[in-house]
């Protein structure tokens, strides 16, 4: 049975991941580009503001590499990382299951999320092409104050895109995930944590596959070497 | 048409520059698939043509000028912004071509070597700083994410703002300033720094699983075959985030058993 409260803390959610997120995406193409909307910043941020930083911590964690060199081509468009991961914070909602199974579902839902945030970027550069011939009428005929009006009209189709999606996506798989993971069985939770657990390493993998070669190599295992050291003395010393 | 009135040397005031790198933050912002970001890049040189061109006849010349197909890397556009400006303000015959030669020539260039430098160099590796310390001490996550900030954005700034101006103080002789900073060399020093920190992160992950409670063995174990599985998987075809949902699956599936 849904209970009036989760709607309305859901709905809370929503807006307010939708409205930070969207704030946030505008930096992904349309203004700046200042590595806010990455997921290592971005999901983070939109954690802490929902009060569940570790959440955050752990979408970057999965999701800032998994894409790293994916470029679109033909009819492949990779999904926008930044907004499945703002999406994955959004999505695993206010309820009462452990972090851990909340972000494993949550994170599941966002990947197609993502997908169609990706998709719809390629339609608002199509949306774009009217907003060129209009405003290149208006300059031509004399209104330069087209120029600057272009330049708003694209960051607010940038900003609605990002806003709707978020918006309509957390509210309604948060309430989905609310109701669903209540009736998991403890041996899934310990499932789910152990996915919690592990699911970084499927970016460690995608980001070898970019980096793999020559020099790079021994720089990888240079770095791991100094970090396990570390990582020995801290325990030691701890 | 050629403009009334030349100015007597390539100069611009402080505030207009400073206008004009502002305004370059929006190139994108119309990106579209027919001229990419072309009237973005006419908006960031808005403040030069309103000030060299004067009469509706000029202007609408202008205008046409800037309008055709430009595309490049974002943060370099500004180098391309810098040597335009500088034409148009210098002035004289053949402004036309030569700005349509230049645009052609320096943005193929200019966006392989800035999607190389930014996109596959310096973002992953900002981010990775951020990475390697959510791994170790997620609990101060804000120093990480405002490290990886100020590591990313200190290269951003320096290329949006250096690079505007010597485009605009040296025009097309910035090639040979581009040259003297040997970026693909740099390209690729920071992508062997982001390697290094991506050994440094996979020992962070092996850290937060086995506190989790699976010691540093079942650990290393249980991540070396979950990064091996998406090295293998998604060499076979699959895409990242299907390869993400098999090994999450599988994950789930095994926690579930043997725990």
């Amino acid at each position: 049975m849904l209970e009036g409260s989760v709607v309305l803390a859901c709905a809370e959610r929503a807006i307010c991941v939708a409205f930070v997120g969207a704030l946030l995406g505008l930096d992904n193409i349309a203004v700046g580009q200042f590595m806010l909307a990455q997921p290592a910043v971005g999901a983070v941020l939109v954690g802490y503001i929902v009060g569940e930083p570790l959440l955050g911590v752990w979408v970057a964690l999965t999701f800032q590499l998994l894409w790293l060199g994916q470029i679109p081509v033909g009819a492949y468009v990779p999904p926008s990382a930044p907004i499945t991961a703002i999406a994955a914070v959004g999505l695993a909602g206010p309820g009462a299951a452990p972090l851990p199974a909340r972000a494993v579902a949550a994170a599941c839902l966002a990947i197609p999320v993502g997908v169609l945030a990706g998709r719809l970027d390629f339609w608002i550069k199509s949306r774009n092409v009217g907003v060129l011939h209009r405003s290149e009428n208006d300059l031509l005929d004399g209104r330069p104050l087209a120029l600057g009006g272009a330049v708003v009209k694209g960051v607010a189709n940038f900003f609605l895109k990002d806003f709707f999606l978020l918006l309509a996506a957390t509210f309604v798989g948060s309430i989905i995930l609310t109701l669903t993971l209540k009736h998991l069985t403890p041996s899934w939770y310990r499932g789910l944590a152990f996915a919690f657990a592990v699911s970084p390493a499927v970016g460690i993998g995608a980001a070898l596959k970019v980096y793999w070669k020559g020099r790079n190599i021994a720089a990888f295992g240079v770095g791991a070497a100094v970090a396990a050291a570390v990582a020995a003395i801290f325990a030691f010393v701890i | 048409m050629r403009r009334t009135k030349q100015p007597a040397e390539v100069s611009l005031p402080r505030r207009m520059r400073a206008e004009m790198v502002i305004r370059s933050l929006f190139i994108q912002a119309t990106n579209n698939f027919e001229r990419m970001l072309s009237l973005g890049f006419l908006f960031a040189l808005w403040p030069v043509i309103k000030k060299l061109y004067r009469t509706p006849e000029e202007r609408r010349e202008a205008v046409l000028r800037h309008l055709s197909f430009f595309n490049t890397q974002p943060y370099f556009a500004n180098c391309i912004l810098g040597v335009v400006a500088h034409v148009e303000l210098r002035g004289g015959e053949g402004v036309d071509g030569e700005v349509a030669h230049i645009k052609k020539a320096m943005m193929g260039a200019l966006g392989a070597l800035g999607d190389d430098l930014f996109w596959t160099g310096l973002m992953p590796a900002a981010a990775l700083v951020a990475l390697v310390f959510y791994g170790a001490l997620p609990s101060y996550a804000f120093v990480g994410a405002i490290s990886a900030l100020a590591v990313y954005n200190v290269f951003h700034f320096w290329t949006r703002v250096k690079l505007f101006h010597v485009g605009l103080r040296l025009g097309r002789r910035v090639t040979s300033y581009l040259k003297m900073l040997r970026l693909p060399r740099f390209a690729v020093g920071v992508k062997i720094a982001a390697s290094f920190l991506l050994g440094a992160f996979t020992v962070a992950v092996i850290w937060r699983v086995a506190h989790a409670g699976l010691g540093g063995y079942g650990a290393a174990a249980a991540v070396g075959i979950a990064v091996f599985a998406s090295v293998i998987v998604q060499s076979l075809g699959i895409r990242p985030g299907l390869c993400w949902y098999i090994v999450a699956a599988a994950a789930t599936v095994v926690g579930a058993i043997t725990a």
